[in-house]
């Protein structure tokens, strides 16, 4: 089965939620309009990505302002969106990803490994989800989750799927160019490890990261990196061939990608267009 | 924790660093944690009206 995707590689405003919606609603629809049937978009899109006092008056539980925005976009576009945002329950804040898709339902996974200063603003989350598909199962992971060989070695062999939404800045300084000494190999991964999983577990992956200025904090060595996000957004379709690449800048990244929905038997129903394949779906079977 | 890709000796540095923010990064959470409101109250900027 062949699906058109997309990988949403935006900049996004901090804590500007009304302009980060409107700037993602237009690239959702242009993902709509290309037949895309599932569209991931970065690491706390909303909100956008950097160290800030608190995040409490911008997180949301799922119905929230983003999440119904969300929920309307993927019933009325018959589109699955997943997306970044700041996730509330009760007292505690999460770096989360939602899954929404057509008949409305909603799933959340929660970032499991924060790193620099997201560990003082957020709570790990503490399990891997997994959800059903008409396509197949879809994995999530959230930017460092990626890094972690537990993460993989925990979805191997159980998705047919990984969608990963991220936020991975390049540490570099954004003037001199200059790699940070600690850091600087890690940025490039961004582009690299994607590719890897996708290889490795013979899975599609769809890497949706934020682009444009940003500032690296961490925190106990005191170091504050005046850098950009990586961008390198890729659609990596197994072993179908080479990834689909955005560059550093803005980018809607639409590809298709093969699914063996069930492991060793191939199907390889081409759905073309794809939007209305989508919308013959019945989801409520998934 | 291994990593799924190799880093070699900074690896090892960037391990210790996650680990030593983990602490140090849990407490000044869970001092917010206690300060925060249980319920969730939305501004004003976060009613979005999108055009159909």
């Amino acid at each position: 089965m062949k699906i058109g995707v997309a990988a949403v590689q935006m900049s996004c405003d901090h804590l500007n939620v009304s302009a980060n919606l409107h700037r993602a609603d237009d690239l959702l629809r242009s993902a709509r309009e290309s037949g895309v049937e599932l569209a991931v978009l970065p690491e706390l899109f909303n909100t956008g990505y950097s160290l800030c006092p608190d995040y409490a008056p911008y997180s949301e539980t799922l119905d929230g302002p983003t999440i119904a925005y969300l929920r309307g976009r993927s019933r009325q576009w018959r589109m699955a969106i997943a997306a970044g945002f700041v996730e509330r329950d009760g007292r505690h804040i999460y770096d989360s990803l939602v899954f929404c898709t057509p008949d409305g339902n909603a799933q959340i996974y929660r970032k499991r490994h924060l790193v620099f200063w997201e560990r003082f603003r957020f709570h790990p989350g503490r399990s891997p989800l997994v959800v059903a598909t008409p396509w197949g199962r879809v994995g999530f992971a959230i930017c460092a989750d990626m890094i972690y060989r537990k993460v993989w070695d925990g979805y191997r062999g159980r998705i047919d799927m990984a969608v990963v939404a991220a936020a991975w800045p390049d540490f570099a300084d954004r003037d001199s160019g200059r790699r940070h000494w600690l850091l600087g190999h890690v940025g490039p991964l961004s582009a690299s490890i994607p590719a890897k999983v996708a290889m490795d577990l013979d899975i599609p992956v769809i890497f949706a990261n934020q682009c444009g200025e940003t500032r690296t904090t961490i925190p106990v060595l005191g170091t504050r990196i005046s850098d950009r996000f990586a961008g390198q957004s890729s659609i990596c379709d197994g072993r179908h061939g080479a990834p689909a690449r955005a560059e550093a800048e803005p980018a809607l990244l639409v590809a298709p990608i093969t699914l063996h929905h069930q492991r060793g038997v191939k199907s390889w129903r081409s759905t073309s267009p794809w939007a209305p394949a989508a919308s013959s779906y019945d989801w409520a079977r998934s | 924790m291994a990593f799924y890709v190799p880093l070699g000796p900074r690896g090892v540095l960037l391990r210790l660093g996650t680990f030593l923010i983990g602490v140090w990064g849990g407490l000044v959470y869970r001092v917010g944690y206690w300060r925060r409101s249980v319920t969730v109250h939305y501004p004003e900027p976060l009613v979005v009206p999108l055009p159909d």
